[in-house]
């Protein structure tokens, strides 16, 4: 019995020992860890680019960091890095900071103009291959100096890229944009083939931060930009269910809104000569305000749909002709419907067969909704 | 008898021992893989190389016919003789081994690189290693009842990751059979590592509480394991195009990102802590297998001196683990080694299946 007892002991102390070791063991693999207090978290960064006399490129990356002070009193700041590649900035930075960097938990990733014109692949790259990325974080390209942008003072916000990533998210709600402004999504158009890849493009106007226009990308250099009325109509024939508004306007008394959200088909045919593409556009949407027709009936509300029809496919033509000759783009993604019809990796530069081809549009404009009445 | 009997698997046990031996790691890369040569297809070469998974399930139900209690070991002294047999069983256990390390050491790639960058990779081995001769301490009942719940858990990750079904373009996998049959079936070949494991149905069959439903059972487990698996793939070409499946060497992580869920930051993190479990119980499944084959060969019957064997098999485990390295360097060796393993896999069992379906005929005649 005794033994038995003994035995017991044993295996307990056993035990005992060999979980203290298994805890020591794996406690000090964490030794050099710190607790996320002790990190610089930063709200946004921006990627600049330019050159020193020599003529060599330099990286020169700003952080806005959260600074923490008290309860609930939080202030901004920026640390700026400089290097000749993206990642030896972190070493420049860390010489300014008190605390390390936390890269990932940004919402906002700023690009300069200089650098997409320059080409966006190397920091991609470097993008692509952090683990810690926010990979749904947004991405835009702003006029002049980043760090001008991020040191920018919104009032009643800690730092700017908070402001930012709203303007951007509800950009969607009126304008036509797209949501797809994020960093995975820019992995994905950089590299199928067929797809370009726009961003939204803002500067700092005398109303303060502002979206200006669409960044137009080919390959992952920014050759050109459209404006945000522009734009509007290329979204249009370029993604799928957006929102915003269209009017007519005869003069300043006579005019109607519509607010609608937009579908979109692309039909592709091989011809003799190329490609020819149409793009049907069907918007479904309610009259906002309408002091153009005195009654609304039903042969009204036919002539009013066909109006903006006519109105947007007008424009929108209007934005071909400007990408095909202008341009020599194909900002619309038609390649990528081409592409898929017709077979992939055949090496054919799709910017310039899209600058070649037919392109008809069709608009379908239907209303569903007129409101509670007309005043 | 009835001790006995509770020890037997039942059938939904059956199935999900038999999906988790093949569901692992393997899954997480497998998008990669495959596109690389079969491209916007890799969905139906997928689906194509499920036929290794099937094949083996045909054989286990033709096994059991003929012989419900003996299992591929013992049929193979029986049929190659005591040498020959002993030396293919061995050879048959090695895989389960390399597979094991395999398992391991891309369990620890994941978690290095995406969640835990402090730990080195020693400590990751020693747990996951433990934790699978651990299982095998406390026996097959309670395995498949792990597996019982990954098997679970995987089903609801991977419809939780549907939801790229919103964003992504399904003119990214058109045009269907695009990239010609001979580029499709290479990259078919490609998808074996992922099946690998189906070959521990061979060794499972005597095990099951019901062997007139072994067809029902191995059918389903290889029907659930493809389905899965070509869903992920569909999924990772859907949302990403086959060119930035091809950059990334986790496509199926990255393809988290696309769902947003409410109050969750990175569905990433929730997702690995999930597969965890799942490959943990891969890990325990080859850990099985290898004790198993090597308990048989050495005519092994006291629990006592399993212990001696499971206890046995964790540095040998862990030194296999070291040596495969990193993703690209494991991944290359995967690449050199599994080919061969299967084609051993594919002579050998066929072989056992040529000779009873001979050693039946001659049986048949002389009662006749």
């Amino acid at each position: 019995m005794k033994q038995i007892k003994n035995m017991k002991n044993i295996r307990k102390i056993f035990l005992i020992c060999a979980c203290l070791i298994i805890y020591v063991y794996y406690a000090a693999a964490m030794l050099d860890e710190k607790p996320i207090e002790e990190y610089d978290i930063s709200s946004g960064f921006g990627v600049d680019l330019y050159r020193d006399g020599a003529g060599t490129v330099k990286y020169s990356i700003p952080f806005s960091i959260l600074v923490f002070k008290g309860e609930n009193r939080q202030y901004s700041m920026i640390k700026t890095g400089e290097a000749p590649t993206g990642a030896e900035t972190r070493q420049n930075r860390q010489l300014k900071t008190d605390k390390q960097f936390l890269i990932g938990s940004q919402k906002i990733m700023l690009f300069s103009e200089s650098l997409v014109r320059y080409g966006l692949k190397y920091n991609a790259d470097i993008q692509f291959n952090n683990t810690k990325i926010n990979d749904r974080g947004i991405i835009l390209v702003c006029e002049g100096r980043t760090e001008d942008i991020l040191r920018y003072k919104v009032k009643g916000y800690a730092s700017s890229p908070e402001y930012i990533e709203g303007m951007i998210k509800n950009s969607m709600a009126n304008d036509f944009f797209s949501r797809e402004y994020t960093i995975l999504n820019m992995y994905v158009r950089l590299d199928t083939e067929g797809r370009n890849l726009v961003l939204p493009y803002m500067k700092i106007s005398d109303k303060g931060l502002e979206i200006t226009g669409l960044a137009l990308f080919k390959g992952d250099k920014m050759v050109n930009k459209v404006d945000v009325e522009e734009g509007k109509f290329m979204n249009m024939m370029r993604d799928d269910d957006l929102i915003g508004y269209l009017s007519i306007q005869k003069n300043s008394d006579e005019f109607m809104n519509f607010y609608g959200n937009t579908k979109k088909r692309v039909k592709c045919n091989k011809v003799k000569e190329g490609y020819e593409f149409e793009i049907i556009i069907d918007i479904k949407g309610d009259v906002i305000a309408n002091t153009l027709y005195k009654e609304f009936n039903g042969k009204t509300k036919k002539e009013l749909e066909e109006t903006l029809s006519k109105d947007v496919e007008k424009k929108c033509s209007e934005f071909v002709n400007k990408m095909q000759n202008e341009y020599k783009l194909d900002c619309l993604e038609l390649g990528m419907y081409a592409v898929a019809k017709y077979g992939r990796d055949t090496g054919v530069d799709w910017n310039e067969v899209v600058s070649n081809s037919v392109i008809k549009v069709k608009a379908n404009v239907k209303v569903d909704k007129v409101g509670r009445g007309a005043y | 008898m009835d001790k006995s009997k509770y020890h037997l698997l039942s059938d939904s046990e059956a199935v999900s021992i038999l999906a988790g031996l093949m569901i692992g790691v393997g899954f997480l890369a497998l998008p990669n893989q495959v596109a690389k040569d079969a491209k916007n297809d890799a969905g139906i070469a997928t689906i194509i190389g499920g036929l290794y998974p099937l094949y083996f399930a045909m054989l286990s139900i033709y096994y059991c016919k003929k012989h419900p209690n003996e299992d591929i070991l013992k049929l193979s002294k029986r049929y190659l003789g005591n040498i020959v047999g002993v030396i293919c069983n061995i050879l048959f256990m090695v895989q389960f081994l390399i597979y094991l390390a395999a398992g391991a050491n891309g369990y620890k790639n994941v978690l290095i690189t995406y969640a835990t960058q402090f730990l080195s990779p020693m400590r990751v081995f020693i747990i996951v290693i433990s934790i699978g001769a651990y299982v095998n301490f406390v026996g097959l009942k309670p395995l498949a009842r792990i597996n019982k719940i990954a098997l679970f858990l995987t089903v609801i990750v991977t419809s939780i990751l549907s939801m790229s079904l919103i964003r992504g373009r399904y003119l990214n996998l058109l045009p269907i059979f695009g990239t010609g049959i001979t580029k499709i079936i290479k990259g078919s070949l490609e998808s074996a590592y992922a099946y690998s494991g189906m070959e521990g149905v061979l060794l499972l069959y005597p095990l099951m509480k019901n062997k007139d439903k072994i067809a029902a059972i191995s059918l389903k487990a290889t029907a659930l394991v493809i389905g899965v698996y070509s869903w992920i793939v569909f999924m990772s070409i859907y949302y990403l195009g086959y060119k930035v499946t091809v950059k990334t060497l986790w496509p199926v992580l990255l393809v988290t990102e696309s769902a947003d869920l409410p109050f969750i930051n990175s569905f990433r993190l929730v997702f690995i802590l999930f597969w965890s479990l799942n490959v943990l119980k891969l890990v325990a499944n080859e850990y099985y297998a290898v004790v198993y084959i090597i308990q048989d060969t050495l005519k092994i019957k006291k629990s006592k001196h399993r212990n001696i064997i499971i206890l046995g098999v964790i540095p040998i485990a862990i030194y296999l683990c070291l040596k495969l390295g990193e993703e690209v360097q494991r991944r290359e060796i995967l690449n050199y080694i599994v080919p061969k393993i299967i084609l051993f896999n594919i002579i050998y069992a066929s072989v056992i299946a040529i000779f009873i379906f001979i050693n039946d005929k001659i049986n048949k005649k002389s009662i006749g």
